[in-house]
């Protein structure tokens, strides 16, 4: 994963919301499927006929790594993992087939750099609302979750657990 | 999560933040700005191109005495787009002082799927005054190369979503002229909140 400062930040937020207490970890938002627990899950609300963004977090507590294959909604036909990079002043995005989650590691999804695109939406997308997502994991297998429906402005990036926690 | 593992994170959350961040630069170098504050100052760039409402738009004239901030992007970008321009809308909404002072330019590097009406219903979204701008991509490469940015590059448009790699920086050029002050991707509101009223007194008489 690319270690924009705004990664970085987030985190390092993170961390320290985990120590502060499992429990900030282990809340609703968070989903427990043995060693791998996904956080902050939020959706940003498309704007116009734009695409809607999906970010994620996979802590992978266990001793071997996790790949994540597909993630499946029903509120979109098309759910595709990309990753924006910068080289220089330059963003470019990149599809990807699938994403590794370390052994005792973690993927952290934040604008910018590892994202889910979702496109050929099927309903609706508004700010408040809650997204049923499932996230297929080569040996965890199928994780449910509930992503939250944030806006753009909601999104603030370079804060920890941009959007989520406001 | 165990608390060893909790700590374990915490300590390389700790030596990333600490270790590998980007040295701070000194304070007469950044001005007390949030954003990049450029050695060499940009010019403001001379073009004329149409905005959503088919009328013709020339930047200087148009811009003139204003702190304005320029974008090159595209509407199906995931997230580098939409949040520079929500971070600024929202941003202006909390100073109509500011934001009167002030014009916000877009200018789409995708002008094939980026209609004028879609560019518009798009840049409604954050704020009906932000100004869209089409192209040619001939003379959206013209505008990068002015502004030393990386010329944006359309992927395989054989592709229904196909991608569009651009700049990820806002250009902010004071209401005297050249710009000073970039904004990469990662700008908070709090950035742009404190640094818009700053631009719009700051005369850089000093440089």
């Amino acid at each position: 994963m690319r270690l924009d400062r705004a990664a970085l930040r987030a985190r390092f937020g993170a961390a320290l919301v985990c120590l502060l207490g499992a429990a900030a970890c282990r809340g609703e938002a968070a989903v427990d499927l043995g060693a791998l627990v996904a956080t902050e899950a939020v959706v940003v609300a498309p704007v116009g006929e734009a695409p809607a963004a999906l970010y994620v977090s996979l802590v992978n507590g266990g001793a071997a790594p996790d790949t994540l294959v597909a993630v499946e909604s029903p509120a979109a036909s098309r759910l595709e993992l990309h990753r924006s990079m910068s080289h220089g002043a330059m963003m470019e995005m990149a599809p990807l087939d699938h994403i590794e989650i370390p052994a005792h590691g973690e993927l952290r999804m934040v604008p910018g750099g590892v994202h889910v695109m979702m496109t050929a939406l099927r309903r609706a997308i508004e700010p408040g609302d809650s997204i049923e997502t499932t996230l297929v994991l080569r040996r965890a297998g199928r994780l449910r979750i509930a992503a939250k429906v944030v806006s753009y402005d909601q999104l603030e990036v370079g804060e920890p657990a941009a959007g989520e926690r406001r | 999560m165990r608390s060893w593992q909790a700590v374990s994170l915490l300590l390389l959350g700790a030596a990333i933040g600490c270790g590998l961040d980007v040295p701070r630069r000194s304070s007469d170098e950044t001005r007390g700005y949030h954003g990049t504050v450029l050695g060499t100052p940009l010019p403001r760039p001379d073009f004329t191109l149409t905005d959503t409402e088919g009328r013709s738009f020339d930047f200087r004239a148009e811009t003139e005495g204003r702190l304005t901030l320029l974008f090159i992007g595209y509407t199906h970008c995931p997230d580098v787009c939409p949040v520079h321009m929500a971070s600024i809308g929202s941003v202006l909404a909390k100073l109509p002082e500011v934001a009167e002072r002030t014009r916000v330019v877009f200018v789409t590097a995708d002008p094939r799927r980026d209609t004028p009406e879609r560019l518009r219903k798009w840049l409604n979204a954050f704020d009906h005054r932000f100004v869209g701008l089409r192209g040619s991509v001939d003379e959206i490469h013209r505008i990068e190369d002015a502004l030393a940015l990386p010329r944006s590059i359309v992927s395989d448009t054989t592709s229904a979503e196909y991608e569009v790699g651009h700049a990820a920086v806002v250009v902010a050029f004071s209401p005297n002229g050249p710009a000073h002050v970039l904004y990469p991707f990662g700008t908070r509101q709090a950035d742009y909140a404190a640094d818009l009223p700053r631009l719009l007194r700051d005369t850089w008489e000093d440089r």
